[in-house]
């Protein structure tokens, strides 16, 4: 059949699915949004399954993510991204942790799309800057730059920051899935 | 305001574990339908302008309406799981519960639900699940010498949540068709504390089998097994005197008594070392004497063993030394309990066990109001050593007896409607 997944396909899906699925949901905010974007991601690694070298997971995470910061701005409505933040307000204001997660989650939701997915693989995922920056089909400057960004909109604390140099390179052409 | 890096890692972390696990089906299909769709398209472009249009439309229009349908967002409530009036097999009382209701559900990849039932605040509230399949399936249960067509049930787990907390049935843990699967410690899962309680399950399936029982070149199915589904039944506990007790059996005076042969530590399997006059028997002999206390004192030796049958509905308590034992012996299993350097453990072993009577329940016994409750006509029982020290689980402090001391064992029987007790001292060793 045409429409039959490559071999791999489905095992894949089964044991890495829901791993895909919270990249999404981080990214969207939206369990159903968060199923498109997968799929969305699936159908596009479905036809090139079998030139994909090595690690499938990491492949289709690259697409969501870049299919999320290039095209999903204009999908989803109601969400304006504004430079001017609300100051968080302060322990004292709301002292307990879950408060400061909250309000983290919910300023999160304000970064534009490409800041908000540096901050899913550098700081969810864990990725390295470098890798991050291969994931994303960008350089490692702009990572830099949109990951000192999204913090500072985030309002982390500038002590506790790793090393950040602002260094604020013109990114690179957005690159294409290999 | 020093939010940290760490802030953010946990918030994260938080938020993606909001995140429902996807219907893995429905991943696949909806990347089937956009790679058919894609390929649609393409081949429509090849036509003329203004046909391709109208049929990538067309498509599109199709493609979504069926593709919502198929996502099975998530629905508050029972989600993939429904109310089964018919009860699926689970018995409307049992053990001292009343069952309040069943759901169901096909055997999905994830599955969840969660229901508000009638319930009697300050009852115990437990849950049993059960696991079926069609006749003539593919699927195969645990422990299967080769591979398995479909091995979902070895993967299918569900997680059931009450008030007071959690517990885990796995398919795996079925060996029979329709066996209920018990999916928390004591089988409970809190008390109700009002007039309705929110029950909630959430099924979901492992990877793959664990690599101790899957077979050499074993890669797990992914197909869902067509006709397979998932039962969960909720229980709240009856009161004694409210409880429908079955008749007692008819044509003869009391069920048989099955005979019980303890293989102690150190004896080869199939030696019998406790026969009639190893063995001091004592209990009620007609259902005039069911309800009378027995008190009585036998030897102390910290290797010999005490056992408790009962083969009909009622309830007793059980000292040793004038201590209320009743709540360690709740939880010995037939086979049994023994002490080991003061702390009451479970000896039971599955071999020996297959070895005694025709079909001892094996299952702990329901502790009522200090009383061990027994609700049917089935032969149940319980092992434990006649030592005072077990009682230190719940009353620390009792020195043990020196070897030969006389321990009085005292049994304090209620509601029994015929002979159906008995205890057994059996002198390990000395037959």
């Amino acid at each position: 059949m045409r429409n039959t997944p490559p071999a791999g396909f489905v095992d894949f899906v089964v044991a890495r699915g829901s791993a895909l699925h919270r990249t999404a949901f981080l990214l969207t905010r939206q369990q159903q949004s968060a199923e498109d974007l997968v799929q969305i991601a699936l159908a596009k690694a479905w036809r090139s399954w079998g030139r994909i070298d090595g690690n499938h997971e990491a492949y289709v995470r690259q697409i969501i993510v870049n299919e999320f910061a290039s095209t999903w701005r204009r999908r989803w409505r109601g969400e304006v991204p504004t430079a001017d933040l609300p100051d968080l307000p302060s322990h004292e204001d709301h002292g307990d942790s879950v408060s400061t997660h909250q309000l983290l989650i919910a300023a999160l939701a304000t970064l534009p799309p490409r800041q908000r997915a540096v901050v899913v693989l550098r700081f969810f995922h864990d990725y390295t800057e470098a890798a991050t920056a291969e994931a994303m089909g960008t350089s490692v400057g702009t990572v830099k730059s949109q990951t000192f960004k999204a913090l500072a909109a985030l309002r982390i604390s500038a002590e506790l920051r790793p090393d950040l140099s602002p260094t604020l390179t013109v990114a690179e052409p957005e690159g294409t899935l290999r | 305001m020093k939010t940290t890096l760490d802030d953010l890692r946990v918030a994260l972390h938080e938020q993606a574990h909001l995140s429902p696990y996807p219907d893995v089906d429905s991943l696949v299909a909806g990347a089937r339908r956009r790679v058919g769709l894609a390929r649609r398209r393409r081949l429509a472009a090849l036509a003329a302008s203004t046909a391709a249009v109208l049929v990538v439309g067309g498509l599109a229009a199709t493609t979504t309406s069926t593709h919502r349908a198929a996502l099975q967002p998530a629905v508050p409530g029972l989600g993939n799981f429904s109310v089964n009036a018919a009860g699926a097999g689970f018995p409307e009382f049992i053990q001292g519960m009343r069952r309040v209701t069943v759901l169901d559900a096909p055997m999905l990849a994830r599955m969840k639900g969660s229901i508000s039932v009638p319930t009697t605040p300050g009852e115990q509230l437990s849950v049993q699940m059960t696991c079926t399949w069609p006749q003539d399936s593919a699927l195969t249960p645990a422990t299967a010498p080769k591979a398995p067509k479909n091995d979902w049930l070895n993967r299918m787990q569900v997680t059931i949540t009450g008030p007071g907390g959690k517990g885990i049935g796995r398919c795996s843990d079925q060996s029979v068709k329709g066996e209920p699967i018990g999916v928390a410690p004591g089988e409970a899962i809190g008390v109700a504390t009002g007039e309705t309680t929110t029950v909630s399950a959430n099924a979901s399936l492992a990877a793959a089998m664990p690599a101790g029982i899957a077979p050499p070149g074993y890669r797990p199915s992914v197909a869902s097994p067509k006709g397979a589904k998932v039962h969960v039944a909720i229980y709240e506990t009856v009161p004694w005197q409210e409880y429908p007790f079955p008749s007692r059996p008819t044509g003869a005076n009391t069920p048989v008594w099955h005979t019980v042969r303890l293989l102690p530590d150190g004896i080869p399997d199939g030696t019998a070392v406790s026969g009639a006059l190893a063995c001091q028997i004592q209990g009620p002999t007609s259902a005039a004497s069911a309800n009378k206390p027995l008190s009585v004192g036998w030897p102390f030796d910290p290797i010999s063993r005490l056992v408790l049958e009962v083969r009909g509905p009622g309830r007793l308590r059980v000292l040793i030394d004038g201590t209320n034992v009743s709540a360690v012996i709740a939880d010995c299993p037939y086979l049994g309990c023994a002490t080991r350097n003061g702390k009451v453990i479970n000896v039971g072993a599955p071999e020996v066990s297959a070895s005694l009577a025709p079909s001892p329940s094996d299952r702990s016994t329901p502790l009522r109001d200090g009383y061990l409750t027994y609700w049917s006509y089935e032969q149940v029982g319980a092992t434990m050593p006649l030592d005072p020290q077990m009682a230190t689980q719940i009353d620390a402090g009792v020195p043990a007896p020196k070897l030969g001391t006389s321990v009085t064992l005292t049994i304090i029987p209620q509601d029994f409607t015929g002979p159906d007790w008995r205890v057994i001292y059996e002198p390990v060793g000395k037959a």
